[in-house]
């Protein structure tokens, strides 16, 4: 009676987290700007993570449960750090430009190109993506 | 847990996997691939957890535990170089 009602809870904390992950990266494919993405990145480490460890009390096992309980804890404290650090860069990235190494400004055909020209000339967002993953990748200036 | 729950969640955690490379590739601003190597961490937790309850051991959490302790300092030092150039 019990092992059922776990059974049904766990399946459906499972069914939830990865849900709640699909719809954050179909987020993460679809928003632009860091600080939009953010929001559905958060969604995949925060809820999304937390059901699926949540589903470990399915198992019935002392030893899952003591870890996912300090997977999640870890993650707890991790995920608002590394979100907070990333937030920082793009909003110090925005402020001062001239100061941006990272992105390598004269480097027009290689990696980081393309964004490297985004904030000179006014970078608006693109109308729409194509849905074919294959497209994403390849895109039409030739990708990475 | 059911196997075939355990089955069907290990393949789309899978699938997510492969989603979130795609991703990484088709990003063009560094900051970005950084933010979707963060998420994709979580996604590799998400599939370790699901193939130990699939195979019903618990150290694959254990290692999910040393994953997400090293992605954190991976991600804080890749900001640093976006901002600054270098690490420190």
């Amino acid at each position: 009676m019990l092992e059922t009602l776990l059974d049904i809870v766990s399946i459906a904390a499972l069914a939830l987290g990865l849900g709640l992950a699909t719809v954050g990266l179909v987020g993460l494919a679809r928003f632009d700007g860091i600080a939009n993405q953010l929001h559905a990145a958060g969604l995949v480490a925060g809820p999304g993570l937390f059901l699926v460890l949540f589903a470990a009390i399915g198992t019935g096992k002392a030893e899952s449960i003591t870890s996912a309980l300090l997977v999640a804890l870890f993650v707890l404290i991790t995920a608002p750090l590394s979100a907070h650090a990333i937030a920082q860069a793009d909003r110090r990235r925005r402020e001062n430009p001239d100061e941006d190494l990272g992105r390598a400004a004269a480097r027009p055909g290689g990696i980081g190109g393309r964004a490297a020209g985004r904030e000179e000339e006014g970078w608006s967002p693109p109308a729409a993506r194509s849905c074919l993953p294959i497209a994403w990748c390849v895109g039409e200036e030739g990708g990475i | 847990m059911p196997e075939i729950a355990a089955v069907i969640a290990f393949a789309w955690a899978t699938v997510l996997l492969v989603a979130g490379g795609l991703l990484i590739l088709r990003s063009d601003d560094p900051l970005e691939r950084v933010l979707v190597l963060d998420v994709l961490v979580a996604i590799v937790i998400v599939v370790l957890t699901t193939l130990s309850y699939l195979r019903d051991v618990s150290y694959y959490i254990d290692a999910a535990l040393g994953l997400a302790l090293l992605s954190f300092v991976a991600t804080l030092v890749a900001c640093r170089h976006v901002i600054r150039g270098r690490p420190f």
